[in-house]
């Protein structure tokens, strides 16, 4: 049997090691259009970025690939799949025979339409060739424009004040990362990126590009014509379903797969960035699907496909989780935040060490942990189990949360 | 060559099912108590820039990284979970009269 991954980010080459971790025999074919191989991404925008690291860890080398008898592809895409023939076209020309298909495929940065979007010095940021383009840009003294205040954008901004540039954050909506945390973390984000000298302008708008006859990019924006050396462009990802909707898979805000990661087709399955699943972690609400970008899911949904593919039964749906770091702040995020929910805090903003617990219906529903990792593995274990300690004692300094033993009710 | 056993810590610096942050040499180390049992490992996991100390101890024997929720098994330093794979290097630990002395492996 012979299995092809198409994408070779984390989520592809996670399928691809387990696969082979747990069948010694199937022929697997691992395609990536980058020219590096499989890697984390989510130094790129730190540690890359301001020199502390070369690269970002790699998942697979050549080498390692080899070792493994998996046949890794690089600099190749797929352009389009014969469902009935069970065959891909490649870039190059060839066509490769398939079993089973795995849709790696990831998203591409959003870009806006707006004219002078495509001139030099303008920036998006989700691959290394991308990392080691901006990186050349960013020197002490000079102007960067970072559009978007998600994460992304926070942490170019965070890296690029660390480098001594110049930075201005324009973000459309009235507060930071207003998708994924409470209003309290916005306003904290907010403070902080402000006290570290980034001008945030929020509910902004960048209209047109264009470039001055000095070599400047002149930013039409909600305050008239602002002058920057450099723009990035983050607010947000498009999940690449091309390749499946001319396949007519089943696509609404990714390819729909099912909790093997199995697509509408039988033999194909999806993973990652792209995928819309449905929630099935320890209390999700009900019928509820949920597209996730994060390190944790391509790792963990990688591993899932790539357990499936070898015939074994899925694994408990993870919570949804993830990190960022900006300057000394460790942030978390656990499970979806709702601004609707009962919120307790722990620990002090004024320290920068504090945790936002949200109950709905007295059960933990998300927390949000500024620079305070174990508070949060500890929510974890609490909401994996479905017994959590009362607001109450979790806004009281004195409760020792790494006390609290659940206690199964079953 | 051998290294010298070094005081490191008491027995009442670590709660059952605690971790506990050393330096020796200039090397951080993570004490953990499992059960009453002692064990040493290097602090720093193999995987990402994080302190295995600030992480909790799992199922008894396993130290999850408090960032990427890697684990390693404490009583061997082999890798157990996503996304560490490279082992984290153990220490000899032995406690006489209260206090945790510790062997560095190079």
């Amino acid at each position: 049997m012979r299995t092809i991954v198409v994408g070779a980010g984390q989520a592809g080459a996670w399928v691809a090691r387990t696969l082979r971790e747990l069948d010694p025999h199937e022929s697997i074919i691992l395609i990536g259009s980058e020219t590096d191989a499989p890697y984390e991404r989510p130094l790129l925008s730190k540690d890359v970025l301001v020199g502390k690291a070369e690269a970002p860890p790699c998942l697979l080398t050549v080498e390692q690939a080899e070792n493994l008898n998996i046949m890794m592809r690089l600099g190749l895409s797929v352009l389009a799949i014969d469902r009935l023939a069970k065959s891909l076209t490649l870039s190059d020309g060839t066509t490769l025979d398939y079993d089973r298909l795995v849709l790696a495929t990831g998203g591409r940065p959003r870009v806006p339409e707006l004219a002078g979007i495509d001139l030099a010095g303008v920036h998006t940021l989700r691959t290394m060739s991308d990392a080691r383009r901006l990186k050349s840009s960013l020197r002490a003294e000079k102007r960067l424009l970072v559009l978007g205040g998600g994460w992304i954008g926070l942490e170019v901004a965070a890296s690029a004040r660390s480098l001594g540039l110049h930075v201005t954050l324009i973000e459309g909506g009235d507060r930071l990362c207003a998708r994924s945390v409470p209003h309290e973390i916005s306003m904290f984000l907010l403070e902080r990126h402000t006290r570290e000298g980034v001008d945030v302008q929020l509910n902004g708008s960048l209209i047109s590009i264009s470039k001055s006859k000095h070599g400047k990019l002149l930013a039409m924006t909600h305050q008239g014509i602002q002058e920057f050396d450099s723009i990035v462009v983050g607010i947000g990802l498009q999940p690449n379903t091309e390749l499946a909707k001319a396949s007519n898979l089943s696509v609404d805000n990714g390819i729909i797969v099912d909790t093997y990661g199995r697509t509408s087709d039988p033999s194909i399955f999806a993973v990652g960035d792209v995928t819309n699943q449905s929630c099935s972690w320890m209390n999700a609400p009900p019928g509820t699907r949920v597209r996730l970008e994060s390190w944790a899911n391509a790792q963990n949904q990688g591993i899932g496909v790539g357990r499936a593919l070898a015939g074994l039964e899925p694994q408990q749906q993870e919570l949804p989780w993830f990190w960022s770091d900006q300057y000394d702040v460790n942030l978390q995020v656990l499970g979806m935040p709702d601004n609707q929910a009962l919120t307790v805090r722990r620990g002090s903003q004024h320290e920068e060490r504090f945790c936002l617990f949200q109950f709905v219906d007295s059960r933990l529903h998300a927390a949000v942990a500024v620079n305070m990792p174990r508070e949060l593995k500890l929510a974890k274990r609490w909401m994996t189990a479905g017994v959590n300690p009362s607001p109450a004692e979790l806004s009281d300094p004195d409760f020792r949360i790494d006390k609290f033993r659940p206690v199964t009710a079953t | 060559m051998t290294q010298q056993w070094v005081a490191v810590a008491t027995c009442s610096d670590i709660s059952e099912d605690d971790t506990y942050a050393v330096e020796v040499d200039g090397r951080p180390i993570c004490l953990y108590n499992v059960a009453g049992e002692y064990f040493a490992t290097d602090n720093k996991c193999t995987h990402g820039d994080a302190d295995l100390s600030d992480g909790l101890i799992q199922d008894g024997h396993l130290i999850e990284c408090p960032l990427h929720e890697g684990t390693f098994d404490i009583r061997s330093g082999k890798p157990m979970r996503a996304p560490c794979v490279e082992a984290i290097r153990c220490h000899k630990v032995r406690v006489q009269q209260g206090v945790i002395y510790l062997q560095l492996e190079n």
